[in-house]
């Protein structure tokens, strides 16, 4: 039902395209729009550090490699239209979503040298000077025991997961080459995450194509396959009795004075009904060449989400519920910090944010040719949405040709952002409240991202593989700075084959 | 083409502003130079130093932004220390009870580990006793540490801190001790001193700790 706006939207876009094709019948002479196969090769790698790991309810690594890679093959089905596939893959290996499951029993803890000394503290915490008792001395047999941390990555299943995506895009120009529209199916896949998109566009160029309005609409229907943090699972699973069933079965829980404890009870949390997310958009953009030399975009966006907006393994912990541990009970006092190498609290809930978001990003470019080597591209974008989170993004690209086919791509790119009203660090929510997230992409930060691009044009197509010509190389590094600590590295690779 | 620079760097130093703006700045203050892992390296006695076993050497304190852990090891099958420090300086505020135990442990530990007669106090002769003092405690430390069996952790005490300057408040099961102590080496070493009073002879301990 909710879909109907999107599909709508499309409907109308059809006289449109209809009325289009009866003005083609004029046209005598017309360029192809694409004049052979090209086939795109991109690559990327990214790596990137952190200490606010969303899993960890606002607090551990968020260590996390990624490699992805693209293969996107334009093929001119006539002089007018043109069918892209995209197919790609994006394996990454994630501390943080390792720590779904944080606890692992590699046997270098055992609870013999724990257990012991804190049943001790546990029983007689007041005569413990004094307690000589023979039976503290007992060396039982070392039974491994389950332990972990935040700020290390767990042999937890989620640790890695594999993102494939494919989709097709087919698009139709008019003889004059005024109208283009377009529309698209996609699809991606992830252990936890099912998506399906489909859309279509419309653009139209006036003024001798020194004027361009454009209209686009999308939907994705997603499907989660929800992952819950381990505790809260067992909870969910076993009842008020999960501390003695299940995973938890004879695992000592500590509470934050080290002191052994049945007490742990998540009553706050229960698992999501709605498994279902949905997006829809429709983008507006109007491009204007204003002089020889300037050329200005402006858009906007108009976005809608639905259904499960929260992350299903996204920790919580409220500032009015008791703290429990399991793991190495000597790491309390030092959770917070990367010395932990032991211990992990216990979740109170997950995050439990809206099931509805609109979004508003409204944005503009500006190109200016300097000279004929060299470019000035600026963006400035604003975004607000009805959570409260308001940002600014602005980037400047100067890419200069150096000669010989070669060009360098300088870039930087600002970003700032008010927090959405859900946020708040670790213990700073209230159990009683109705929304909350401790997720750091939500909160108020500043971000700079810089970089460096090189390119290779070869107009000649001299380089051939399989009777396919090289067009361009390009290479690309970013680095990536945000001011809650996270820093990322980015590397791209990108070539593009003409047949 | 100055014109183009010129925009360019107009362009790079509004950037530049912009970069200025918002900073969401939640670096802690200076940290205290207590916070961290510490573990022990040395124990002097009245300035002589006293030998350690490898597995007392494991006594650990983990210091966190309030709380702090103090973990004793020991030999598993070898007997207890009869003079535990659960916490730091906690021997300072029972100097008076521990003239008695020391006096105790000593006796009992000379009986137990060394069975040899314990020296009868002699008032007029306090160096020679307290050296003999020194030795029984000597002997019993080792006993402790280089008994057989396994190096396990015999005691954890989990607590919260507070610091006035170099004096250090630990609390542990509504208990407060407090501790001066010092930090050497750029903040990587440091040392507490317990002291005691044994027949009128001061004894004081030093405890060195380096940072993990």
């Amino acid at each position: 039902m909710k879909i109907l706006p999107a599909l709508l939207l499309l409907l109308c876009c059809c006289p449109l395209f209809a009325q289009e094709h009866v003005a083609d019948t004029t046209v005598v002479f017309k360029k192809r729009v694409l004049e052979t196969i090209e086939v795109d090769l991109l690559s990327s790698y990214y790596k990137q550090e952190g200490v606010h790991s969303a899993v960890g309810g606002g607090l551990g690594t968020e260590k996390l490699t990624d490699f992805a890679a693209d293969i996107i093959v334009a093929v001119p089905l006539n002089d007018d239209d043109v069918l892209t596939f995209d197919a790609g893959f994006s394996a990454y290996t994630s501390a943080s979503s390792s720590n779904i499951n944080p606890f692992f029993t590699d046997g270098t803890y055992s609870n013999t040298n724990n257990t012991g000394a804190s049943r001790r503290y546990a029983a007689g915490a007041a005569n413990r000077d004094s307690d000589d008792d023979d039976d503290d001395y007992e060396n039982p047999a070392a039974t491994p025991a389950p332990y972990g941390s935040p700020w290390i990555q767990s042999t937890g299943a989620s640790r890695k997961d594999v993102l494939t995506t494919l989709s097709v895009v087919y698009s139709h120009s008019s003889d004059d080459r005024n109208t283009i529209w377009n529309t698209n199916v996609s699809g991606s896949n992830e252990y936890d995450y099912q998506s399906f998109g489909f859309g279509a566009g419309l653009a139209r160029l006036f003024n001798e194509k020194n004027t361009e309005i454009s209209l686009k609409a999308s939907a994705y229907l997603d499907k989660w396959k929800p992952i819950y943090p381990t505790e809260l699972h067992e909870y969910a699973q076993n009842g008020f009795n999960f501390l003695t069933r299940g995973y938890f079965n004879g695992v000592t829980i500590y509470d934050q004075n080290g002191v052994e404890s049945s007490n742990y009870l998540p009553s706050a949390f229960k698992e999501f009904s709605n498994k279902k997310r949905n997006s829809y958009s429709v983008s507006f953009g109007f491009t204007q060449i204003l002089t020889k030399k300037l050329q200005l975009s402006l858009f906007l966006d108009v976005l809608y989400q639905e259904g499960l907006l929260s992350t299903p393994y996204h920790r919580m912990y409220f500032a009015d519920k008791a703290n429990y541990y399991i793991g190495q009970a000597r790491y309390i006092p030092v959770y917070n910090t990367a010395d932990n190498k032991g211990i992990f609290r216990l979740a109170d809930d997950v995050e439990r944010l809206p099931d509805t978001r609109y979004k508003l990003p409204i944005g503009a470019r500006l190109n200016y040719y300097l000279n004929d080597f060299m470019v000035l591209r600026t963006y400035y974008r604003y975004y607000t949405d009805d959570w409260g989170l308001q940002s600014h993004t602005a980037s400047i690209e100067v890419p200069v040709k150096l000669g010989g086919g070669f060009s360098i791509m300088p870039m930087y790119r600002f970003y700032t952002q008010v927090a959405a009203k859900y946020f708040a660090k670790q213990d700073m929510h209230y159990s009683f409240e109705k929304y909350y997230t401790s997720d750091y992409d939500l909160s108020s930060f500043d971000s700079h991202q810089y970089g460096m691009g090189a390119s290779y044009t070869d107009i000649m197509q001299g380089f051939r593989i399989l009777s396919m010509g090289l067009k361009t190389i390009d290479f690309r590094y970013n680095h990536y700075q945000r001011s809650d600590s996270l820093e990322a590295d980015i590397f791209s690779l990108g070539i593009k084959f003409a047949h | 083409m100055k014109k183009q620079l010129s925009l360019v760097f107009s362009l790079v130093a509004a950037f530049l502003i912009l970069i200025g703006c918002n900073n969401d700045d939640d670096s802690p203050a200076t940290a205290n130079p207590i916070i961290g892992t510490w573990k022990l390296t040395e124990v002097y006695l009245n300035g002589q130093a006293v030998a350690t076993s490898s597995c007392e050497l494991e006594e650990t304190y983990i210091f966190g932004a309030d709380q702090f852990t103090h973990e004793l090891y020991g030999n598993s099958g070898a007997r207890m220390a009869s003079n535990f420090r659960s916490s730091m300086g906690h021997d300072d505020s029972d100097e008076d009870t521990d003239e008695n135990s020391d006096e105790d442990s000593d006796e009992h530990s000379d009986e137990d580990t060394d069975e040899t007669p314990t020296t009868p106090t002699d008032p007029t002769t306090p160096t020679t006793d307290n050296d003999n003092d020194d030795e029984s405690d000597e002997g019993s430390d080792d006993d402790n540490g280089g008994g057989s069996g396994t190096c396990v952790n015999t005691e954890r005490i989990l607590g919260y801190w507070t610091a006035q300057n170099n004096v250090y408040s630990l609390t542990t099961n509504d208990t407060t001790t407090q501790t001066t102590i010092i930090f050497e080496n750029g903040n990587n070493r440091l040392y507490y001193e317990v002291t005691t009073t044994v027949n009128g002879q001061v004894r004081t301990r030093r405890y060195i700790f380096q940072r993990q």
